[in-house]
């Protein structure tokens, strides 16, 4: 310590200590939250990464002498167009709420709601859309029933990202709604506060629903996706499909654009970091609780009406395929598994990089979410098969990276992040600066910032991501055709390509095995999870 | 010493389009408590920040000890090797550890850690987390992490916002004494006239981000030229503070 | 913490280690790898039969139905230069020739083909044909009596069907086939009209065989276009069909026969013949004559089930299948799509 005079009058103990100590170079935090040369090429690398395996096909394009825009595929992308609005609006309208009084409220059913808003999830569109005529027959034809079919499937994402928007909101904020203006009030402010994550969630997966062919086939109804579908399975014009897809791409990056704009920099306010304690749950009362239920009721009748469907011939007459069922669903468990979570995390490392790389910034949340509109809309088809001819090219030692499970995770992984990215933006944005700036100042390294403060706050949102992304994933049948490696077939490509001339009862049978597999593990890592938070 | 402290040269730091400190220069010796006073928006924290490392000036230099810690666009000497303990307005504790570990995480040993919650009254608070403590107790926790690492500077950016005036004063008494017992340097940034008479000695005015006024305490006190200081000569008669005639003040 | 971190490393190991390298460490020449475009049902105790009775491990790799994705025809295509698949067991013989254009596939004259029709192979030997489907009508015995029975593929345009008859979108799978024999039978202006009354008669659209099959079954149409393996599936479910064999009289019933392709620098091309000489025994014919399939021997003197019409018993319509490929890739960037268009 060194003893200083001062100006005015006599000594005084000061301590200064040397300016550089002789500590060991830690690696500030302060890159986290400070203007960085490694952003934009972090993020480009990211996007590119996604589209490389397109370029084959994408170069195949440009030489290509069939004409992409005629009559029939505009009418075709105006219907996807269509459709895809319907689909956000319906799944926001319904999402929003039901988040919001997840987060907010206890009323009777409610775990059981939680559970089952994750089911149209596990199934691709088109065995939701074959369940639906299975009820109600031709009456649901046309733009309407794949709308209907789509909200179901998006209105999950909207619901977990109002939820996970909603636990974000500190109890001295909802308090404070509450005095003013008793629950009306605490309801409008949640909502306010979820409705732009909310709203991202359900363009996105609208953004994931434009390259899916299904519904559209079940309903008569010609898609944008259905016209590549037809590019590449009928005429085999791999050029012309990708020429449509990017026609697609380009045309719904547009459109999207004013949604990208306005979400994206409020994707989270920020919390005061002094504000952190959370709320607790109430009990939703009188005409709430009675709205609540209802709307759950509905919602839970919208998810469970096509699985029903799909899976009554299995009730009606068809026991004897049980066995059947089982052995497949065993045959393919691991892989299954494997899948899922490979994906799974994949696809959380990678949008939690993007977000990091991202970081404050309104301009380049703008074009991470515009840029990510424009990879979810891209048919899987582009990049597998892209992929397949990279791999075709290179020598064969690279078999165990590129042609294994690995890839397959990997594929599936880079097709979902996107939505993963869209959670850790939100989740990033929400840890307070001020965090980041105490443990620069005080002597924090990254690392150990990273693994005792930011890890565990991203946390919740990683894990959702992962289940979110893992169920994405299963349902791409598209890419686990192309790519799964010879033997190595997950259980839902085994209920597709079974159920072409597979009696009704045994493709019902799978789809329940299947469904209810998957929802018993998910109820135990809910339980899981609330266990230890409490 | 000459040339101990920071000295801020010519620095001027902008939001976008929106320019926050326009040429500010400014000494900021060791052992002078000064505290930074202006409206909502005129930069008081931006300059805070700027001295703490956690951003850099657009252009001018900021200097530590005589040697460059900032330049344009550049942080030359990294907050953490500044020696400086910062109460942040929102705190910035992080929630998901308990107070001690809030206190320790950076460069504090335990001992020194736990030394510092004693220091502020909080010992007993030593494993309970943020959500689980009042607003006083987790000023009192921001507090002994800023001093937990025996920092040269203390920087107090609007601690006590929302705080009860007996837990301020409380506070404020603790803070005088720890500065007198451990050697602090504070760097005030406030509203409060109350924790300006109470921690500075040296009075800086900022007004849409120039500096308008700056003096020491009681010189400000005797001929005010800000509304800042009008208003804090205003609140020093009420309290029937003698200070604004010369006497001494905080600095011992 | 730091122990959990461990854990996590570790855990990442493993399973790097399982989908990268111990998927590979097994692979070898005791295997081969068949991609088909055969459903699941019927090819799978094919391939397990096979592995039984050699010991080579089958790798399968089942298609899924066309209009569901772009296929195993495509994923073969895009693997030309370094194919990951031994054989390709095709449902039909337009995507064995689509592969033999494109330079995927390789010639093999099995001895085990002897006693199959020539007919129903490729004369250069790069895909042969045995046991077959054939493209049928069915009809809805509680909406059509057996008196007023469908008898021909025209009957679809009969007015006295109206609205009540439906077909599965002919750019995919067996009925583009189909679409592109009956352009091949009747000739070009004949068969555009049939496709255009079945239009103007309220036909449907379905999207796929397995479609036609439940909207017949379920009676929301009265009469409609599938193939055999459809149709006896919907039989045993109990549905109220019958299966008519069409223009018994006339052009003749579209037989499809399977058609076993080796692909060309395939890993194990030993393995790959072994595994094409096991589908074209008669065994073979006789194991998918007596499945759900109720595939039709193309060999005479193959025992079959009771259910399963011979060969002997249809008038096969006389079309050459090397050369429908190229009528279809015509008709798909055609007419067709643009009957398709205005279909939906």
């Amino acid at each position: 310590m060194i003893v200083l005079g001062n100006q005015d009058n006599g000594t005084r103990n000061v301590k200064v200590w040397p300016i550089r100590r002789k500590e060991k170079q830690l690696v500030s935090p302060l890159i986290l939250e400070l203007p960085g040369f490694w952003r934009w090429p972090t993020i480009s690398a990211l996007f590119l990464l996604t589209l490389v395996p397109a370029l084959p096909l994408l170069t195949e394009a440009s030489g290509t002498a069939a004409t992409v825009a005629g009559n029939v595929f505009a009418a075709a992308l105006g219907n996807t167009l269509v459709v895809a609005a319907m689909a956000t609006i319906t799944a926001f309208a319904f999402g929003l709420p039901i988040g919001v009084a997840l987060s907010v409220y206890e009323f009777p059913g409610r775990r059981f709601l939680g559970s089952a808003l994750v089911l149209p999830l596990l199934l691709p569109p088109f065995l939701l859309a074959l369940g639906w005529t299975m009820l109600l027959g031709p009456s649901l034809a046309g733009p309407f029933g794949a709308a209907l079919v789509f909200s179901v499937w998006i209105m999950p994402l909207v619901a977990f990202a109002a939820y996970a928007a909603g636990k974000g909101l500190s109890a001295t904020a909802i308090e404070a709604a509450r005095l003013a203006g008793g629950e009306r009030r605490v309801v409008i402010l949640m909502a306010r506060y979820a409705s732009v994550p909310g709203l991202a969630a359900a363009g996105l997966g609208a953004a994931l629903s434009i390259s899916d062919p299904g519904p559209g086939q079940v309903f008569g109804l010609p898609t944008a996706a259905s016209e590549i579908l037809t590019s590449f399975a009928a005429l085999n014009d791999f050029g012309l499909a990708a020429r449509q897809s990017l026609l697609v791409a380009v045309v719904i990056v547009f459109v999207a654009a004013p949604l990208a704009w306005f979400t994206a920099p409020r994707m989270a306010r920020a919390l005061m970091a002094r504000e952190v304690r959370q709320s607790h749950r109430r009990c939703a009362r009188g005409l709430l609780s009675l709205a609540t239920f209802g709307l759950g009721f509905l919602i839970v009748t919208a998810v469970l009406l096509p699985i029903l469907g799909l899976t009554f011939p299995a009730t009606s007459n068809g026991a004897e395929w049980f066995p059947r069922a089982l052995s497949e669903a065993a045959r393919t468990a691991g892989n299954t598994v494997l899948y899922a979570s490979g994906a799974g995390l994949i696809a959380v490392f990678l949008g939690f990089v993007l977000a990091l790389a991202v970081g404050r910034d309104a301009g380049r949340q703008r074009f991470v979410i515009a840029a990510c509109f424009f990879v979810l809309c891209l048919p899987p088809a582009l990049l597998n098969l892209g992929l397949i001819r990279i791999t075709a090219a290179v020598p064969a030692w690279t078999d165990p990276i590129f042609r294994s499970q690995f890839a397959m995770c990997l594929v599936l992984g880079l097709r979902v992040f996107p939505i993963a990215a869209v959670l850790a933006l939100r989740s990033w944005a929400s840890a307070a600066p001020s965090w980041t700036h105490a443990a620069a100042l005080h002597g924090v390294s990254l690392p150990v910032y990273a693994r005792r403060i930011l890890v565990p706050h991203l946390l919740p949102a990683a894990t959702a991501a992962f289940m979110l992304c893992g169920l994405l994933a299963l349902a791409d049948i598209g890419t686990a055709l192309l790519l799964h490696p010879p033997g190595a077939a997950s259980f839902p490509l085994a209920i597709f390509t079974v159920m072409a001339n597979a009696p009704e009862a045994l493709v019902a049978w799978l789809a329940l095995v299947y469904v209810g597999t998957a929802a018993i593990f998910l109820l135990g890592a809910s339980r899981l999870v609330e266990g230890r938070r409490t | 010493m000459k040339g101990d402290g920071f000295e801020l040269r010519a620095i001027s730091k902008s939001y976008g389009k929106q320019a926050i400190l326009s040429d500010i220069s400014l000494e900021l010796p060791c052992g002078r408590h000064t505290a930074l006073l202006g409206p909502s928006g005129c930069g008081k924290s931006t300059i805070l920040r700027l001295l703490a490392g956690i951003e850099a000036p657009d252009s001018g230099e900021i200097r530590l000890h005589g040697a460059i810690a900032s330049a344009a666009m550049r942080i030359v000497i990294a907050p953490h090797q500044r020696t400086i303990g910062m109460v942040f307005q929102d705190l910035a504790l992080w929630p998901n550890l308990v107070a001690l570990d809030n206190v320790r995480l950076g460069r504090a040993t335990e001992k020194a850690a736990r030394e510092a919650l004693a220091l502020c009254g909080i010992e007993a608070l030593a494993q309970r987390r943020p959500g689980e403590l009042s607003g006083g107790q987790q000023q009192r926790v921001a507090l002994a992490r800023a001093i937990a690492a025996e920092p040269s500077f203390l920087f107090l950016d609007e601690p006590f916002t929302g705080l009860d005036w007996t837990t301020k004063s409380a506070l404020l008494d603790m803070i005088s004494r720890l500065a007198r017992e451990l050697g602090l340097t504070i760097i005030l940034v406030s509203h409060d006239p109350a924790e300006v008479l109470a921690l500075g000695s040296y009075v800086v005015v900022l007004e849409q981000g120039r500096i308008t006024e700056a003096g020491a305490l009681a010189e400000v006190l005797e001929a005010p030229k800000s509304d800042a200081t009008r208003h804090l000569r205003t609140y020093a008669i009420g309290l029937g503070d003698t200070r604004y005639k010369g006497a001494e003040n905080a600095e011992t | 913490m730091n122990r959990l971190l461990l854990i996590g490393v570790a855990a990442l190991v493993v399973i790097l280690a399982l989908t990268v390298w111990w998927p590979w460490s097994g692979r070898g020449a005791g295997e081969v790898v068949v991609y088909t475009s055969v459903d699941d049902v019927f090819a799978r105790p094919i391939a397990e039969a096979f592995q039984k009775e050699t010991g080579v491990t089958v790798r399968l790799v089942p298609d899924t139905e066309e209009t569901k994705s772009t296929g195993l025809v495509n994923r073969l295509i895009a693997e030309k230069n370094r194919p990951q698949a031994d054989v390709f067991w095709s449902g039909d013989p337009v995507r064995a020739e689509i592969l033999k254009k494109q330079g995927v596939a390789k010639p093999y004259r099995s001895q085990q083909a002897e006693g199959l029709p020539p007919e129903f192979s490729d004369t250069e030997g790069y895909w042969t044909g045995f046991s077959a489907r054939a493209r049928v009508l069915i009809y809805n015995t509680n909406s059509i009596a057996a008196v007023d029975a469908p008898r021909s593929v025209m009957d679809l345009t009969d007015p006295r069907f109206q609205g009540r008859a439906c077909i599965a979108n002919p750019l995919f799978g067996t009925t583009s086939m189909h679409a592109a024999a009956l352009f091949a039978a009747l000739g070009e202006q004949d068969a555009r009209r049939f496709f255009e009354d079945f239009l103007a008669n309220d036909g449907q659209l379905a999207s796929s065989n397995g479609d036609v099959r439940r909207l017949v079954a379920d009676g929301r149409c009265a009469l409609g276009v599938t193939d055999t393996d459809d149709a006896n599936v919907a039989r045993m479910e109990g549905k109220p069909v019958e299966i008519v064999y069409p223009d018994a009289e006339g052009m003749g019933t579209l037989i499809i026969p399977n058609a076993a392709v080796l692909i060309a620098n395939g890993p194990n091309p030993d393995r790959g013949k072994q595994f094409i000489d096991y589908l074209l025994r008669p065994q073979t014919e006789q194991a998918l004559a007596e499945s759900a399939a109720a595939q039709i021997p193309l060999r005479g003197g193959v025992l079959s089930p009771e259910g399963v019409v011979t060969l002997e018993r249809i008038h096969p319509m006389d079309v050459e299948y090397t050369t429908l490929a190229d009528r279809l890739e015509m008709l798909s960037r055609g007419f067709l799509k643009d009957w398709v268009d205005r279909a939906r």
